[in-house]
């Protein structure tokens, strides 16, 4: 049973539920507790064990019923069909080769002997068994089938019956047409059973080995190139990495948190002690609140990078500073109110549907942002432009941008256009070039992210 | 099939906790169960007002044991959590000392000696004597066990999570003037939050996880029923099942158990014997607490009397 319990960790490990070592441990000793005796008590105990978030525990009870329930099943039903199709015909031997040495050797083999005596629970038990030996949780694939279901069927045990059968034909007597039959049926069962047991575990395992891979790739393609199906999973995987880069760079903060002890300020709020440092006050470094203020361009071509460049920023609200957000097409619009009040992902849609459209004219949008915003912009201020710098052949306003430039901490551009396509066309990103402290190319989530990582280290 | 001993013991639980005026679903109970028998720290999460903190107290009252609580917030540290020094005893006996030093080190030739003289005393200051417990200390002493409540942990900053791992995992705390503190009965800890931000890995992998759910209708009604016996049946029935609907709407807060307790008592002072639609629309703030809500269910308050 126990082995069982580890098999079902490692379905769950593959469902994306985290379980660590120890926790396997604690999963061991709460089954010693409440016994295998009842399900749904094994069922909250081990819920309560293993899971840690309300999203794990959905997971966990899908996957118990998947796995424990199943199998179980599964086992009462493939002895059913064992019983009818075993019963009907009995093995028997004609007496004539009985007493042959090599028969009698061929047919204790345990399998065949089993079959012999109709232990229906050794089929299970040998698969099982089996099961184990050949690693078949480790099957991902469905191309992989093939090689695992003849894998496991001679673990369990069909190379006894074929020397069985093939002792028997040796012999060549007629009368043997029966047992040699029976003898073909019962292999075959257990060849379907090995293959039963292959497509279930299939099923457990498959699903989680794509989207591994899936994942993998959704981090590493361009953003553009995603279609509707796999652009739904993308604010998941946003999450996750979001979740990542904050418990980084949140460690380094606990560390700056204190100062060096202010000696005279301690000392003169002491005085009513004797000078015993009773309490102790702390120099600390002021630094100036950073702001960040992101300015996203939301015409045809580049509205997809905006939103995900959104999303992910506001998935850092825990490390980021307080962000303002604005989007332009031809003109400017401040966008943060949205994101106050409503969950990332509607206000992103949101600003997609109200703005999301037409073709982007930077110097018009440039002017504006200087105009109404300009003012605010310090030294204390970062300031992010995600758009492809294709002005339409239109005036790039370079100006107000330099303005920016000279105002700002930090003026960066996320250009979603390989770099390749810079400067083809009627691309400016060249002249922009000369107004930013930094132009990097982010298309893909990998690049997106390691360039917000970067971003987390000068912010703080 | 025969009841195994365990599940004898989650039975027995959820009859002691009812006992305790506290209605426990199964899987409350078995978690309960397998925290005394593992010697874990339980943390419960769930939307505010489902019965966490409820949760702790009718665990002291049906183990007969005190309750230690812990509110957390931001800004909690090691000095109000967990122990401090009685600085003001520690400041009078240091002045009353003086006077005897001068008795001890009398005949003491040179500064090495008196020194010498003076490591022989131990170092009193900082001894049991001049420790002030908070409650974390204090459930650890406790000579017969506790139940530790901390209380919406997510409240606390990320640095104290860190605090609790030695206590959570060894029921242990390192002083380092006196050294390990260690727990005489381990206490049965409870850790409640309300998930306003996600707790650190390693604190979660040192408890047991339960998630408080809004109960089913058959089981608030038995709530209602525990905490507020006077309350007639019909009234009761009609009452939960109002609340049952009105939490599937899009509400900003959705009503709790709390609430529907508060609303029971209510609806008895006012002395209802049935919902009607005006009834309902003007004790309607007892159970939701933000105006839109109210907004939101006010037309629709026939139709949900109606329909059950």
């Amino acid at each position: 049973m126990e082995q069982a319990l580890l098999g079902f960790i490692n379905t769950l490990r593959q469902h994306d539920v985290r379980i660590s070592t120890s926790e396997t441990l604690d999963a061991l000793h709460t089954a010693d507790v409440v016994g295998y005796g009842e399900r749904e008590l094994l069922r909250n105990a081990l819920a309560a064990a293993l899971t840690k978030t309300r999203e794990e525990k959905a997971t966990f009870h899908r996957c118990f019923d998947l796995y424990f329930l199943a199998k179980g099943e599964r086992h009462s039903e493939q002895q059913q069909k064992q019983q009818e199709s075993a019963h009907p015909t009995q093995f028997e031997l004609p007496d004539a080769v009985a007493g042959d040495a090599a028969v009698q050797a061929a047919l204790s083999a345990p399998m065949v002997q089993a079959a012999i005596d109709g232990n229906q629970d050794a089929v299970t038990m040998a698969i099982e068994e089996a099961a184990e030996g050949v690693s078949l949780d480790t099957i991902r694939f469905n191309t992989q089938k093939g090689i695992f279901r003849r894998r496991l069927a001679e673990a369990a045990g069909t190379g006894e019956f074929d020397k069985a059968i093939e002792v028997l034909k040796a012999i060549d007597e007629e009368e043997l047409a029966g047992p040699i039959e029976w003898l073909e049926q019962q292999r075959n069962t257990l060849d379907m059973a090995a293959r039963d047991e292959v497509e279930h575990q299939l099923l457990l395992n498959a699903n989680a080995a794509g989207r591994a891979i899936q994942q993998q790739m959704l981090r590493n393609t361009k953003l553009s190139a995603l279609e509707g199906y796999h652009l739904k999973q993308l604010p998941t995987l946003i999450r996750a990495l979001a979740k990542k880069l904050a418990t980084r760079h949140r460690q380094r903060r606990r560390v700056d948190r204190r100062g060096k002890l202010d000696m005279a300020k301690t000392l003169r709020r002491n005085l009513a002690y004797g000078g015993v440092p009773f309490h102790t006050y702390w120099k600390q470094k002021r630094k100036d609140q950073p702001k960040l203020y992101v300015l996203c361009d939301v015409s045809g071509s580049v509205s997809t990078y905006a939103r995900f460049l959104l999303l992910f920023l506001y998935s850092l609200t825990d490390v980021m500073p307080r962000i303002r957000s604005f989007v332009f097409t031809s003109e400017v619009y401040e966008v943060t109110e949205l994101f106050d009040r409503h969950p990332p992902e509607q206000a992103v849609e949101m600003v997609n549907q109200k703005w999301g459209r037409g073709s982007s004219d930077y110097g018009n949008s440039f002017k504006h942002f200087v105009r109404d915003f300009g003012a605010q912009i310090d030294r204390n201020t970062t300031l992010i432009i995600l758009g492809d710098g294709r002005a339409n052949s239109a005036d790039p306003g370079l100006n107000e941008l330099r303005q920016l430039y000279d105002k700002s901490k930090y003026l960066l551009w996320f250009n979603p256009e390989p770099r390749s396509a810079w400067n083809t066309g009627d691309s400016e990103i060249k002249r922009y070039q000369s107004a930013c402290h930094f132009v990097a190319e982010c298309n893909s989530l990998a690049k997106l992210e390691r360039l917000l990582d970067r971003l987390l280290t000068v912010l703080r | 099939m025969q009841p195994t001993p365990a599940s004898t013991a989650v039975t027995q639980l959820i009859e002691g906790f009812a006992a305790a005026g506290y209605i426990a679903s199964e899987a409350i109970a078995t978690t309960v169960f397998l925290a005394q028998q593992l010697q874990r720290p339980i943390l419960v999460e769930g939307p505010p007002g489902v019965g966490k903190t409820e949760l702790a107290k009718a665990t002291a009252l049906h183990n007969d044991l005190p309750l230690v609580r812990l509110q957390c917030y931001e800004g909690l540290d090691e000095s109000k959590a967990l122990y401090d020094w009685k600085y003001s005893k520690q400041l009078l006996y240091s002045q009353v000392l003086k006077e005897q030093l001068h008795d001890i080190l009398q005949g003491a030739k040179g500064l090495v000696e008196s020194v010498e003289r003076l490591k022989t005393f131990g170092d009193i200051f900082y001894s049991e004597e001049f420790l002030e417990p908070r409650p974390l200390l204090k459930a650890l002493r406790e000579p017969n066990g506790a139940v530790l409540l901390i209380d919406e942990i997510d409240k606390a900053d990320y640095e104290f999570e860190s605090l609790l791992l030695e206590i959570l995992s060894d029921f242990q705390a390192s002083i380092p003037e006196i050294g390990t503190v260690k727990a005489t009965t381990k206490p049965v800890v409870i850790l409640t939050s309300n998930n306003t931000r996600d707790l650190s890995d390693a604190l979660k992998r040192r408890c047991l996880h339960l998630y408080i759910d809004f109960p089913s209708r058959e089981l608030e009604q038995r709530i209602v029923h525990t905490r507020v016996p006077e309350i007639p049946e019909s009234l009761s029935q009609q009452l939960v099942s109002f609340i049952q609907q009105v939490r599937e709407l899009d509400l900003k807060k959705a009503p709790a158990v709390s609430e529907t307790l508060d609303w029971a008592r209510a609806l008895l002072l006012l002395h209802a014997t049935s919902l009607s639609p005006e009834l309902v629309q003007s004790t309607l703030n007892v159970i939701l607490k933000f105006e839109e809500d109210i907004q939101l269910v006010s037309p629709d308050i026939r139709q949900l009397l109606k329909d059950r």
